[in-house]
């Protein structure tokens, strides 16, 4: 659930800054610094989509207890 | 009836009949009982069509509450079905299929080898809704009066729907095409599935899926969507996924469903208040991906906007920079120009101005020669002038001038005498006068 939370917190944060620059609310002076929240947030995307989330044998051992 | 009066007969004679004689017998019976075609209502619970021969051997069901009640095969002769058909789909505009309640014109066959058949004649195509219908109709209005058709639809499915709860048959086809489908994707997307196994058609199919909901329910927070997977069975047995109590579950699931039932009757009821339904397995998969797909999309997108609107902040600075740098060289240039402009008028002034001066200068120069020569002069004059009353008194003061208006000079030891004192007698003294000198011996003196 965390993760859930986090990868669409951090796509939400990522339009933030896209929308952000596009506006040229961004000035030149912090725009290095978001760019480089941006590539971090990339990153944390990018590796959602491929990562497993959760272990299925925990799952399955929870079932069994069930 | 004779044959039954023979058959009590041959019974204690413990003699027997051949089957084709009972079969005779029986047919004897039926078509003369039912020498005329009865109007019936009937559902095709499966149609089974046969396009080679063009023959029809429709299943016909009756149910009530979802349970079968009567079945029975009918056959529709392949003249008889393009006609019949033919005429459904110009009323109805779809074709015999099944899951449809019919009213159906028959005779009631009885063939020895194949047994028991309606042999439809007619159907009356505006007779379209069967008791199943009906019954989905019901379950519908149910569910809606309570508020619950579109709840599961109101669920968010997560952005990534990785970790699926999958109801399905380990061994069906279904369920084999949808875990392949999304273990081997070719983007490496990485999915959770864990099977919750469950009948999937009949009746037992209700409790077996609603059960298996209420568990995946229990649990939700590890999982991000329920997929109802069935594929490679028949369409018979699917009005469960109408029946209420199963519909009723899935809308209160707390996870979005998605339905992959692979049937190709009229949408169920459970398919119509699952978050979403794609009919077949493949497709639920498909489904699953391209939410990654447009996850992945966003992200790009994103990554190319920062990087071409980061490059365009970066390109106009760098022209505002440029365009700073030219404006300033044009105005240092300016500014040199000018200053060089004004040394230049300064210089030519100050080629100018020294000789003015100059000019002012020999001129003052020449004005003071002539005043100091005028002024000179004016001395010599004044001077002359001194001379000559200086040379007048000087005149007067000669001795011989004084000498000749009777004074005399007197020396002692070579001296002019003033004074007596220092004098004795007998002391020579010589006195000068205007012509001559007298030498003479003091005598006396006085003082």
């Amino acid at each position: 659930m965390e993760n859930k939370i986090n990868y669409t917190k951090a796509i939400q944060e990522l339009e933030k800054i896209v929308s952000e620059i596009e506006q040229g609310e961004i000035t030149i002076d912090i725009l290095s610094e978001k760019v480089k929240r941006a590539s971090e947030l990339i990153r944390i995307c990018k590796e959602k989509l491929t990562s497993t989330e959760e272990d299925v044998s925990r799952i399955l051992e929870e079932l069994k207890t069930d | 009836m004779s044959l039954y009066t023979q058959h009590s007969a041959l019974s204690t004679q413990h003699s027997a009949l051949t089957l084709s004689q009972l079969t005779a017998g029986i047919q004897e019976v039926i078509e003369g009982s039912f020498s005329s075609p009865f109007w019936i209502k009937a559902e095709i619970a499966k149609l089974n069509h046969y396009p080679g021969s063009g023959h029809c051997y429709p299943s016909l069901v009756e149910k009530e509450k979802g349970q079968i009640r009567a079945e029975m095969r009918g056959t529709i002769w392949a003249n008889d079905f393009q006609r019949i058909n033919a005429n459904f789909i110009k009323v109805t505009r779809e074709p015999l299929k099944e899951g449809i309640q019919i009213l159906f014109r028959t005779l009631v066959k009885y063939h020895p080898v194949y047994g028991l058949s309606l042999q439809i004649i007619d159907i009356d195509p505006s007779y379209t809704l069967g008791e199943m219908a009906r019954e989905k109709i019901e379950t519908i209005m149910k569910l809606r009066n309570e508020g619950l058709f579109e709840r599961n639809k109101q669920l968010e499915l997560p952005l990534l729907p990785k970790r699926i709860a999958v109801i399905s048959v380990k061994t069906s086809k279904g369920f084999s095409d949808f875990i392949n489908i999304l273990e081997n994707n070719n983007w490496g997307y990485a999915f959770t599935c864990v099977l919750f196994p469950a009948l999937l058609q009949g009746d037992k199919a209700v409790d077996s899926i609603a059960g298996q909901l209420k568990v995946i329910g229990r649990m939700a927070e590890h999982f991000d969507a329920v997929a109802i997977i069935r594929g490679g069975g028949g369409d018979v047995g699917l009005n469960c996924y109408d029946h209420y109590l199963l519909a009723r579950e899935v809308t209160l699931c707390p996870l979005p469903v998605l339905t992959g039932i692979g049937h190709s009757t009229n949408e169920t009821v459970v398919e119509m208040v699952a978050a979403y339904n794609k009919i077949t397995p493949t497709d639920v998969a498909y489904f699953l991906i391209q939410q990654f797909h447009n996850f992945s999309v966003r992200v790009k997108e994103c990554q190319e906007k920062i990087l071409s609107s980061t490059m365009k902040m970066l390109e106009e600075e760098k022209r505002r920079w440029e365009e700073g740098c030219r404006r300033l060289l044009l105005q240092t240039d300016n500014l040199i120009k000018l200053e060089k402009n004004k040394l230049q008028l300064a210089g030519s002034r100050l080629q100018y101005k020294p000789g003015l001066l100059i000019n002012e200068k020999q001129i003052r120069l020449r004005n003071m020669a002539d005043w100091l020569t005028m002024r000179v002069n004016q001395l010599f004059v004044q001077k002359d002038q001194q001379l000559a009353l200086l040379d007048e008194k000087l005149k007067l003061l000669d001795p011989q001038l004084v000498l000749k208006r009777g004074y005399s000079i007197t020396y002692f030891e070579g001296k002019p005498l003033m004074d007596a004192t220092g004098l004795k007698p007998g002391d020579e003294i010589h006195t000068r006068l205007y012509h001559g000198k007298i030498y003479s011996e003091i005598k006396l003196k006085s003082e």
